[in-house]
């Protein structure tokens, strides 16, 4: 059986793009050849990608389909045999399947009496259906960002396409696409190889020929030999390590094709500098790896990674060349840190004006106030619950909070707003309690990033982002599909997050209230960031949130609490008779309702039957234990006591049928199971549980 | 054009004068070889402008179905990025080396690869890496896909598949390939600061001029004009002027688009109506640079130049369409 190779030669592809892209090309021609019958038991599938190219090779193609027979139904009988002959629908039907008429018959199915026939399908070659078939799936590829190169515009792609390889074994499948025709001629390294064409002998040879002509096509070698020469490149620092980056190690194994790590070096004097700031200028700047002593103190190195192999004479050059680079950088970012000194934060608020938060609403400065608003209104909450903070600190910290956006610091290096004005303060004098508020105000950057420390800093970050919520969807900026071009849920998760993880007494409704807001969109918009948070974040099942939202789904603390509990305790036999029974109640109530009776005024003494004495009595003191530990916030065992219920709660249903004839009968019973429904809804609408 | 010369080998420094290019032969160079592969080679435009893109060398020629290729010199004025001459790595006035091939060869890297062959690179001890950079300018209704392209870690060109200017549709595209001189100039030259690049080396002598000794002047005295006299009052006003001319010109091609008159259509003066555009967007630079725009005035000035670049491209095209059936 045959080896099959695909590679699509481009000009650079955006690193970025580049590991969905190897994934998707892969998870495409398995389902090409699957779907085509060409995939056997024992191929594989193995996706190779570069900045340049992206492959797919599969071993043990099968050459051919098997031949087949299909049976095809046509026309109903009644349409097709009239007047004992074939109708036109029959013949036409006939001469599109390509048989001929004689060859029709009747056919019974479930649905009824049809024509049928039994057509010959000659398996086709793999070649063919390849050569078919490939174009729609490389045109099919989804990029982020795709473009025109071509005069016509007949295809759309993330970059020109400059070369097409398609081979099985070592025979060429014919394959066009944006131009060009695919032969088993592949590209080497740019520089190391050069223009000549590198000429695969067959399919599976596609590595190691590439290997020859300077180009690694497995990015997971890739990836490998960089950590390696990062690791024996930073062995030559006595007691140094680089500073893990997965994500930088990401972008530079996508972003070369031959990689090589060099070490170079700057002036001890930057040390100077807040690393903040180095570390910045060599990451995202430079892609540079920085390196640091075993106890995490910056050195004067860096490492970078490059998309060549050199002499030691090239080594000298290139080490020269990065250095001078990272040394002008670091001389802009000495010089900006001094100019901005010469005016201090304070001084700064005014000029907020002249920065844009969003045209329809205003600057920053107007954004200010509102956060300073918003503040207020939020320690009033607080201070009343008894929180205890410094609100002189916190307010001056949200008045100073976006001053850094007029650095030129930040003009130069935007990743680090917030942190350049944290470090600005502290340089100024302002207090450690200001500097960390402002140095954390962006903090939970993302999922994995830890919530602000700081009372204040937490008060700051949730003010701000409420205020920007709240304005944008006052003018219409709210998320929609895949469209959220201001971050809100970003911002919306982080106000969950925090508000989760800080156990600050404040709760959703409270917060946008803060907010001054009436826009009745933020509430759900918050709700669905809540659910989000607690699902794909704590990793609840979804049901459950469901149940402990629709509870109440405003404090958000609790509302994590609540769903530890149910999630505990929703697989006991108990807890799931209480679930089933929380059902049939709320079914029986719904339906008692729609028949329009009323129970409003039953009389309880009309209980007598054992049975529905017994939930009487124990609905009433679960009531009364069920409050007082939903007040401590004791959910498990609220939880406990509510599926401990549960053998009364079956013999109840077991005996006594709740819509008695007796009218006054009825509405007693009425009565005691909604009061057992009250006294075990608060924490989680059991309705919600999904049982297995 | 001048005859082809044959390619990169000839162009590459003798192996004897090991002296860096200075700023002037880095231009020479890159003029000669962009020449050899059939490129008109233009003056700088002489109206100010903030990036190549902006000369009607770049942004009418995109437009429109005809074929060309051209290279030039474009000195770059961004007035906010004047530092009185005193930042080693920033100026208020930059020099580009803009080329414009349209539609693009199939062998466009290839090609750029050689051109930094010709200017001294060898590529054999250098890093060369092609980063994502995409490009945008709101002003000009344009954008473009492309790469920072990276040498040892400098940026030293910009190389952008034009896809869309003046808010119109591109087709066939356009590739551009902007070179930083000045950046490449002191990478070749090693020196930490551009008022360093030897700027031309007398033969005679050996006596060398700088870069700082010709520019510095001009940097200092412009930033001083840039952010402290530049009369606010009068650059609103020369916006006004220049912006109302303008737009009277781009809405008398749009009634004369409908005369059908080709003579009359042909003979329409969009270029000046460009340039009054062009006009129009250094004033807005003076005014950012002076700190003179508020916050809501800002977008509502790029939103007003871009009407105009918009309405110039539209025109230029129908123009150039009506000229074609001539």
């Amino acid at each position: 059986m045959p080896d099959f190779l695909l590679e699509i030669g481009l000009e650079e592809i955006p690193a970025r793009m580049i590991a969905a892209a190897e994934q998707d090309i892969r998870e495409l021609v398995k389902a090409l050849l699957g779907d085509a019958r060409l995939l056997h038991a024992e191929s594989s599938v193995t996706a190779y990608s570069t900045p340049r190219r992206l492959a797919v090779l599969v071993t043990g193609v099968i050459a051919k389909q098997p031949d087949a027979e299909e049976e095809l139904i046509g026309p109903s009988w009644k349409m097709a045999w009239q007047q004992d002959a074939w109708t036109a629908a029959a013949l036409a039907f006939a001469r599109k399947v390509g048989v001929s008429a004689d060859a029709l018959r009747k056919v019974t199915t479930p649905k009824g009496e049809y024509i049928g026939a039994t057509v010959q399908r000659k398996g086709e070659s793999a070649a063919t259906i390849l050569s078919a078939r490939l174009p729609e799936l490389i045109a099919g590829l989804s990029w982020p960002k795709s473009m025109y190169w071509r005069a016509g515009k007949p295809e759309r792609f993330v970059r020109p396409v400059r070369w097409l390889v398609a081979m099985l074994d070592a025979e060429v499948v014919s394959v066009d696409f944006a131009g060009q025709s695919s032969s088993s001629s592949s590209r080497g390294h740019r520089i190391l190889h050069g223009d000549a064409p590198v000429v695969l002998p067959r399919a599976n040879a596609y590595a190691e020929t590439l290997q020859k002509a300077f180009v690694l096509v497995d990015s997971a070698e890739r990836r490998h030999r960089i950590r390696k020469a990062l690791d024996r490149v930073t062995r030559t620092i006595p007691g140094a390590r680089w500073r893990e980056d997965e994500e930088l190690v990401e972008t530079v194994v996508h972003l070369t094709e031959w990689p090589t790590v060099l070490l170079g070096g700057f002036e001890a004097e930057y040390l100077a500098l807040p690393q903040e700031v180095l570390v910045t200028v060599m990451r995202d700047h430079q892609k540079y790896f920085a390196v640091e002593s075993a106890d995490g103190l910056l050195l004067p190195h860096f490492l970078t990674v490059l998309n060549t192999e050199v002499d030691a004479e090239g080594e000298a050059i290139i080490r020269h060349g990065n250095e001078r680079v990272l040394r002008s950088r670091f001389k802009d970012a000495q010089f900006f840190w001094d100019a901005d000194q010469k005016t201090p934060l304070a001084e700064r608020v005014g000029m907020l004006r002249a920065v844009t938060f969003q045209k329809d609403l205003g600057s920053y400065h107007w954004k200010t106030e509102q956060n300073l608003a918003i503040a207020e209104a939020i320690c009033k909450i607080l201070a009343y619950r008894g929180k205890v903070f410094d609100k002189a600190a916190l307010l001056k910290a949200v008045l100073l909070a976006k001053t850094d956006l007029t650095s030129e610091l930040v003009k130069e290096f935007t990743e680090l707003q917030g942190i350049v004005g944290g470090l600005y303060a502290r340089a100024q004098g302002l207090g450690e309690t200001i500097a960390s508020a402002i140095y954390s105000q962006y903090m939970p950057a993302s999922m994995e990033d830890a919530i602000p420390s700081t009372i204040e800093a937490q008060i700051l970050g949730l003010a701000d982002r409420i205020q920007t919520i709240s304005s944008m969807f006052s003018i219409g900026n709210i998320p929609a599909g895949s469209r959220d071009p201001f971050a809100l849920r970003r911002a919306g998760n982080a106000i969950v997050r925090i508000l989760a993880e800080s156990a600050l007494p404040l709760k959703i409704s409270e917060l946008i209230a803060a907010a001054g807001q009436a826009e009745d969109r933020v509430a759900p918009f918050l709700r669905e960031r809540l659910s989000f948070y607690l699902r794909d974040v704590k990793g609840y099942a979804y049901d459950v949130v469901a149940a402990v939202m629709a509870a109440d789904a405003d404090d958000v603390s609790d509302a994590c609490a609540r769903c530890e509990a149910l999630q505990a305790v929703r697989t006991s036999t108990d807890f799931i008779a209480v679930a089933a029974a929380y059902k049939r109640i709320r079914n029986i109530l719904d339906q008692a309702r729609a028949a329009g009776i009323v129970w409003s005024s039953a009389d309880e003494t009309l209980l007598v039957e054992p049975e529905e004495r017994a939930l009487h009595a124990a609905s009433v003191q679960l009531a009364a234990q069920v409050g007082e530990l939903r007040a401590g916030h004791e959910y498990r065992r609220a939880l406990e006591r509510i599926a401990g219920l549960a053998p009364v709660v079956d013999a109840f249903f077991t005996r006594i049928m709740v819509m008695a004839p007796e009218p006054s009968l009825r509405s007693a019973r009425l009565r005691l199971i909604e009061s057992l429904l009250a006294s075990i809804s608060g924490i989680a609408d059991f309705a919600e549980i999904v049982i297995a | 054009m001048p005859a082809s010369i044959s390619h990169s080998d000839s162009l590459v420094a003798d192996p004897a004068d090991r002296q860096p290019l200075t700023f002037q032969e880095l231009l020479f160079r890159l003029q000669t070889f962009w020449a050899s592969r059939g490129c008109v080679l233009q003056q700088p435009y002489d109206v100010e402008v903030g990036a190549g893109t902006m000369a009607p060398e770049t942004f009418l020629r995109v437009l429109g179905p005809r074929p060309y290729r051209v290279g030039y010199a474009q000195p770059s004025r961004r007035p906010a990025d004047g530092r009185y001459g005193e930042n080693p790595n920033r100026l208020f006035k930059h020099t580009q080396f803009q080329l414009i091939l349209k539609p693009p060869p199939d062998n466009i890297q290839e090609m750029y690869l050689q051109s930094l062959s010709a200017i001294g690179i060898d590529l054999r001890r250098h890093d060369l890496k092609f980063e994502e950079d995409n490009w945008e300018s709101p002003t000009l209704g344009a954008w473009g896909i492309g790469w920072q392209v990276m040498l040892d870690g400098l940026e030293i060109t910009q190389f952008t598949y034009f896809q869309q200017c003046g808010g119109i549709d591109l087709d066939p595209m356009t590739a551009e390939i902007t070179y930083g001189l000045e950046r490449i100039a002191a990478f070749l030259q090693d020196v930490d600061s551009i008022y360093d690049i030897v700027w031309m080396r007398d033969p005679a002598t050996g006596a060398v001029i700088r870069y700082g000794d010709i520019r510095l002047e001009d940097e200092l005295q412009f930033s001083v004009y840039n952010f402290e006299y530049a009369d606010v009052g009068k650059l609103w006003e020369h916006l006004r002027l220049y912006e109302a001319e303008c737009q009277s010109l781009i809405d008398g091609a749009r009634t004369l688009a409908d005369s059908e008159d080709t003579t009359q259509i042909r003979r329409y003066p969009l270029l000046g109506a460009f340039d009054l555009c062009l006009k129009c967007s250094h004033l807005f630079n003076l005014l950012d640079a002076r700190g003179a725009i508020s916050v809501t005035e800002r977008v509502g000035v790029i939103a007003r130049i871009r009407a105009l670049a918009v309405g110039v491209a539209r025109a230029y095209t129908t123009q150039q369409s009506a000229a074609g059936k001539e």
